[in-house]
């Protein structure tokens, strides 16, 4: 655990909600990050960020420092992310709303409209996945894990991690090159 | 489409970025919502699940009550009507004087008095 965050943990353990919230400001991009990957949804995302710091927060006290707090917080965020429930009504929908934040994030002109729309297949396929399978591919794609890394935060195995990143990647290039997503 | 170039395309897509007030105000936004939930629930959100707790045992109290309290009653009217035609002979031969009729597990008893 960094020094700063261990300080941190234990005033927090203390009672301390200040050390708290100084915990959440240094590590909100990277569950916000996590959460919309998984979700593909700036609102659902918002949410599930403040239900992880919210479970974090009542389990602190069981932290014993034995792996790291990023760790041990991204656990806590893949889990919230994995009980997410949603409807295939509401996949439907989250689609077309993560089609529609991507677009406007770069109807400033920053890229093309090609661009765009390969983004917007690639956000798509994530979401395809079945959820186990996209959280090992953001956690060691996008978040830069390793597998072991990646085991302890999802609790499974190295083998099974590796598994899930083999079967999910097959899917993707299968899918992202059916597309015509290749530039 | 190798293992790095899928890589490459997964990673070019951007997040989509939120305004800075929003990251400064997130950390707060959190503390706030654990202090609500900490926070004791207003009374009449509280009252009626207590209220049906014991609400629920004092039934139970009751039922359980009658049931023990119902039994040597049972039992004494039961040995009574059993020996209906004995009391009803008891009460020609003394009539006015039979004051107590009583029941227990050594047989009927009653009181008689001296006087009507």
């Amino acid at each position: 655990m960094a020094d700063a965050d261990a300080e941190l943990v234990l005033q927090t353990q203390k009672g301390s909600p200040a050390a708290f919230e100084e915990l959440v400001r240094q590590h909100q991009r990277m569950i916000h990050s996590l959460t919309f990957r998984m979700t593909g949804s700036l609102a659902d995302a918002e949410d599930l960020a403040q239900e992880t710091f919210i479970r974090a927060y009542a389990q602190i006290g069981a932290f014993r420092g034995s792996a790291k707090f990023s760790t041990w917080l991204y656990r806590i965020a893949v889990n919230t992310c994995l009980n997410w429930k949603q409807s295939e009504a509401r996949r439907f929908q989250l689609h077309a709303n993560c089609a529609e934040e991507i677009s406007v994030q770069h109807r400033n002109g920053e890229n093309s409209s090609a661009d765009t729309q390969a983004n917007q297949q690639v956000q798509e396929a994530l979401l395809k996945l079945p959820a186990k399978q996209r959280a090992a591919i953001v956690l060691t794609i996008y978040d830069g894990l390793n597998h072991a890394e990646a085991a302890q935060v999802l609790g499974c195995s190295e083998t099974t991690v590796s598994w899930r990143v083999f079967s999910a990647r097959r899917k993707l290039k299968r899918w992202l090159s059916k597309n015509g997503g290749a530039r | 489409m190798n293992n790095s170039d899928l890589d490459a395309k997964l990673k070019s897509v951007p997040l989509p970025d939120r305004p800075a007030d929003y990251w400064e105000h997130f950390p707060a936004q959190v503390r706030w919502q654990l202090r609500r939930a900490a926070s004791p629930q207003p009374i009449c959100e509280r009252w009626l699940p207590t209220f049906a707790w014991k609400f629920g045992v004092s039934f139970a109290g009751l039922v359980v009550g009658l049931l023990v309290f119902s039994q040597p009653l049972n039992a004494v009217s039961c040995a009574i009507f059993q020996k209906e035609q004995f009391v009803r002979q008891q009460l020609t031969a003394l009539p006015g004087h039979l004051r107590v009729l009583m029941a227990d597990e050594h047989g009927l008893h009653y009181l008689i008095a001296e006087k009507e």
